[in-house]
């Protein structure tokens, strides 16, 4: 949408009240520039904002299951009947979160020239094969590319964020989860893979 | 001169104690806070004055940054603002900073501690007007010799009160390769003119052996010289403000002000973590090649090739700590681009600096807070005190730009999107040296890729190209006229974006900036680059939502060429790497031969009529191509940044029109999308799959030989071990032999 044809949130008339609605219009990326200076111009940042936020990822979701926290576009870690797992906004479920999410996605490797060049355009620029590889991971229900890796091979993929989600809401929101325990905060990434192992 | 208020707390100890009894009493008394300040007493009493106080000192900062560089400076420092100034506590922790170069503050402590704890008090000596200089990274901190330094000591009524700082990236450094990051090093006997704290001068005056130092070891001794003056005088300048300063508020009120601003801002820095981030951690990774491989005829223990892998973890705890840890990183070896804690600290700190210390003063406060963590003997903790570190900063730059990556993980968590961005940032600097026809030798640095890179997509917008760098907050890339009297043997024939040359995403980097020359009249001349990340791999390794990582730096060169009667006829030439190729393949250009660069280029020799092209700043990208408003990419092809096969291929969108009038086609662009996600289902394969297939090479080392030296070589550390073995389901105490044992 053009600036000229967005209609004005409150927040762009100089008030520094960033409202329900205008965190809707943020997560739907339907800000003007002049909105967006406006948030990284605020002096304090909402502390609020998260609730906020989640009522409004919460609504734009395909799942029921509560979100706890964002990860990234289109992944968050839910609390679900089976305990906390990662879902996709199409509703695909990746499993429990302490386990990287890339186990429980598609991946394709680009580790020739020509698959390289598919994206990185120019031979000039392009990373090299056998030095390089490109690792595209793929959302299994929606076939949304999640992340990509520029790694050597045999690296093991980046678990890039496990949050620690009872300090989190325990400790810094001042409202427990009602199922936290010692061992949320976990990295159960090898676990998973002996198991593949066997 | 007006007193100290009754609400200061005392003196902890006298101001006749040595240096080193302030400095183990600074130590012994800070932890949970800084200098053991409970209170802010200052400030609550008083904030008005209390920050009249620190404003005084900021503008005394400021304005020798601006001024000393008008004084006497090199074009780095005069154009590009490649400097910096600070103000220290006695016991060296940085009180403010002036803008530019900010992550040296890091820098400052180091040099000052090593000066007390050497016993440079009794000898040689530390009296008002005295001159220290220093760019020892293993010693004093500086990230490498490239960046110099001047301490000054500031008295008041015979008390070391303060001490004022300056430093800059000098023009050439004197080392084995010409330039100031020179990417070819052994160890630190070919890096140049590296020296440990040194008293240069006294009675604010240069000895005359030091400046002949600067003729002696180094290939631009005229800029160099201005940049030691430059730097004094900053110094002096920064000296009279706080003689200023401390007549009108006391010596006190200096004494205890200062560390209350330190504490304030350890405090801001901390409440900042808690308001932005997430408790967890966050993971990134960087891989730096170095192509050493025929260097061994002179440098035998350097001959190979090395992948150079620096993890970058960053962990909040539950109290709003940060820690930004390396563990895991490569060991340091026989190349150019080890680092010691003073290049380490100085990255994690600008990345802390643009995440979490944008609302509060930058001091020491910010490294009281945030924790950087190493492994002794990694790429950035070399325990070889000979250990080269020329370059460390061609890896720092991307473990600032993993940080702030990992940084926007947090912020995204919790919904300040507008926070949210790749941190990626690649640079280049095209370094040499030679002898000009006039019979002058000379050596040189272009800065200018380095003044200004191209940012990382946002989680809402593009990258902006030649826009800023994490290290210095007045980014210019310079004039051409500026550099090309610098250069005298390279003009310019072209500054250009270069199409295609970003990381690709629903909001893609920047793309990236080129500069092309030709050479002209250089007597004999040999060209390399100093810089981050090359083409071989991504600047970071982990992309944002989907987004395609950055491309790294890359180079070429043209020699025997046809130029100088292209020039001659007034025919056109090419001016950016793109034209080049098109140019020398329809043979409007005529060239002998060539050569390209997806590694860092050995000195290359430059003859009358050659070309060299270079580019970098490409950005990356910010989630999944296939979401990108169409319009934004019918914008990239009209302006020239994509073309109409990038477009279709990556971004799934198509065209229809005449060139140049393109539109969208809607129905041919959702029909596409639609098949390309349907091919992504179709050739994706279970992790699990991969993982299988996968392990058996892993298990089998079937890599190239630097990859499989990368993998060996970190299983050295216990991080590495415990991550690589885990994930591949190998036994713990998995080896690679190395290459020909078995």
């Amino acid at each position: 949408m053009s600036d000229a044809t967005r209609q004005p949130d409150a927040f762009a008339e100089g008030s520094q009240d960033v409202t329900p609605h205008l965190v809707g219009r943020m997560v739907d990326d339907d800000l003007s520039w002049e909105e967006w200076r406006q948030l990284l111009k605020l002096p304090h940042k909402d502390p609020d904002r998260i609730r906020k936020y989640l009522e409004a990822l919460q609504q734009r979701v395909g799942f029921d299951d509560p979100i706890l926290l964002r990860l990234s576009d289109h992944l968050y870690v839910v609390r679900a009947p089976e305990g906390r797992i990662v879902k996709c906004d199409c509703g695909h479920a990746f499993g429990d979160y302490r386990v990287n999410w890339k186990l429980a996605a598609l991946v394709h490797v680009r580790d020739t020239a020509d698959s390289i060049a598919e994206v990185y355009r120019k031979e000039a620029f392009a990373p090299e094969p056998g030095w390089s590889e490109v690792r595209e991971y793929y959302c299994p229900g929606c076939a949304r590319q999640l992340c990509v890796e520029v790694v050597p091979p045999g690296y093991p993929p980046i678990f890039e964020f496990l949050p620690d989600l009872d300090a989190f809401y325990g400790e810094w929101l001042g409202e427990p989860l009602a199922d936290q325990a010692q061992d949320w905060f976990e990295d159960r990434t090898q676990q998973q893979t002996a198991k593949w192992a066997e | 001169m007006s007193t100290i208020e009754p609400t200061a707390p005392p003196a902890v100890i006298s101001p006749a104690a040595s240096l080193r009894e302030r400095l183990a009493q600074r130590d012994a008394l800070s932890g949970t806070s800084y200098y053991g300040i409970e209170e802010l007493r200052l400030k609550d009493s008083d904030p008005t004055r209390y920050e009249r106080f620190y404003s005084a000192l900021s503008v005394g900062l400021f304005s020798a940054r601006e001024v000393s560089k008008f004084v006497s400076a090199s074009p780095g420092s005069r154009e590009m603002g490649e400097l910096l100034f600070g103000l220290l506590t006695p016991e060296g922790d940085p009180i403010g900073i002036s803008q530019g170069l900010a992550g040296s503050l890091a820098s400052m402590p180091v040099a000052v501690r090593w000066m007390i704890t050497n016993g440079y008090e009794d000898n040689p000596g530390i009296r008002e007007g005295d001159i220290f200089s220093g760019d020892d990274p293993h010693t004093m901190g500086a990230i490498h010799p490239g960046d110099c330094f001047t301490y000054l000591p500031v008295f008041y009524d015979g008390e070391l009160v303060a001490w004022a700082a300056g430093m800059n990236h000098i023009m050439d450094v004197g080392s084995m390769v010409g330039g100031s990051w020179p990417p070819f090093s052994q160890d630190t006997f070919t890096d140049g003119f590296v020296f440990p704290m040194t008293k240069t001068g006294e009675n604010y005056e240069y000895h005359a052996w030091w400046l002949e130092m600067w003729k002696r070891r180094t290939r631009a001794a005229v800029f160099n010289i201005l940049d030691e003056k430059m730097r004094l005088s900053g110094c002096q300048m920064i000296e009279r403000k706080v003689h200023e300063v401390v007549a009108e508020f006391g010596v006190d009120y200096f004494t205890h002000g200062t560390r209350e601003i330190i504490e304030d801002s350890r405090r801001a820095v901390k409440r900042n973590v808690r308001a932005l981030a997430v408790p967890g951690r966050a993971r990134n990774a960087t891989f730096r090649t170095a192509g050493y491989t025929g260097v061994g005829v002179l440098f035998p223990l350097a001959d190979r090739e090395y992948l150079i892998h620096v993890p970058v973890e960053s962990r909040v705890d539950s109290s709003g700590g940060l820690l930004i840890d390396t563990a895991g990183a490569s060991p340091w070896g026989f190349h150019s681009y080890n680092g010691y804690p003073g290049a380490l600290s100085g990255a994690v700190y600008l990345s802390a600096m643009d995440g979490y210390a944008h609302n509060t003063k930058i001091n020491q406060g910010l490294m009281e807070h945030v924790q950087v963590g190493s492994d002794k003997g990694s790429v950035l903790n070399a325990d070889y005190e000979y250990a080269s570190a020329s370059n460390p900063w061609a890896t720092t730059v991307s473990i600032i730009c993993c940080a702030i990556s990992n940084a926007s993980r947090g912020f995204q968590a919790r919904g300040y999107l507008e926070e949210c961005w790749t941190g990626e940032a690649s640079w280049d600097g095209v370094q040499g040296s030679g002898i000009l026809p006039n019979g002058l030798g000379w050596g040189f640095t272009n800065l200018q890729y380095v003044g200004a890179s191209g940012m990382g997509a946002f989680a809402y917008k593009d990258g902006l190209p030649t826009a800023w760098t994490c290290w210095n907050h007045r980014s210019d890339i310079g004039n051409a006229e500026e550099w090309e009297y610098v250069t005298p043997a390279l003009y310019y024939i072209g500054r250009q974006l270069v199409p295609e040359y970003c990381g690709h995403g629903k909001y893609r980097g920047a793309v990236g900036n080129s500069a092309t020359y030709v050479i002209l009249n250089p007597g004999r001349l040999a060209v390399n680059r100093g810089g981050g990340t090359m083409a071989r791999g991504a600047v970071i390794a982990n992309g944002m939502s989907g987004g395609y990582p950055a491309p790294g730096v890359f180079v070429k060169t043209f020699h025997d060429t046809n130029m100088r009667e292209l020039m001659k006829r007034g025919e056109p030439y090419p001016n950016s790497p793109w034209e080049l190729d098109e140019f020398v393949a329809d043979g409007r250009l005529e060239v002998g031969r060539s050569t390209a660069w997806k590694q860092d280029t050995p000195p290359i020799e430059m003859k009358d009529g050659d070309l060299y092209t270079h580019a970098a700043g490409a950005g990356g990208g910010w989630g999944d191509p296939l979401e990108r408003d169409r319009s934004l990419v019918l914008e990239d092809l009209h302006a020239g940044w994509l073309g109409i096969d990038t477009a279709r291929e990556v971004y799934g969108v198509v065209f229809s029109g005449a060139s140049g009038a393109e539109t969208v086609d809607d129905a041919a662009t959702d029909a596409l999308r639609t098949a390309i996600r349907k091919r992504r289902l179709e050739r994706g394969v279970p992790v699990k799959d991969w993982w299988k297939k996968e392990r058996s090479r892993v298990q089998a080392g079937e890599f190239i030989e630097p990859v499989r030296a990368m993998h060996r070589e970190c299983l050295d550390f216990e991080r590495y071990r415990e991550e690589f073995t885990g994930f591949w389901a190998l036994a713990p105490e998995f080896e690679y032999c190395e290459e020909g044992s078995s």
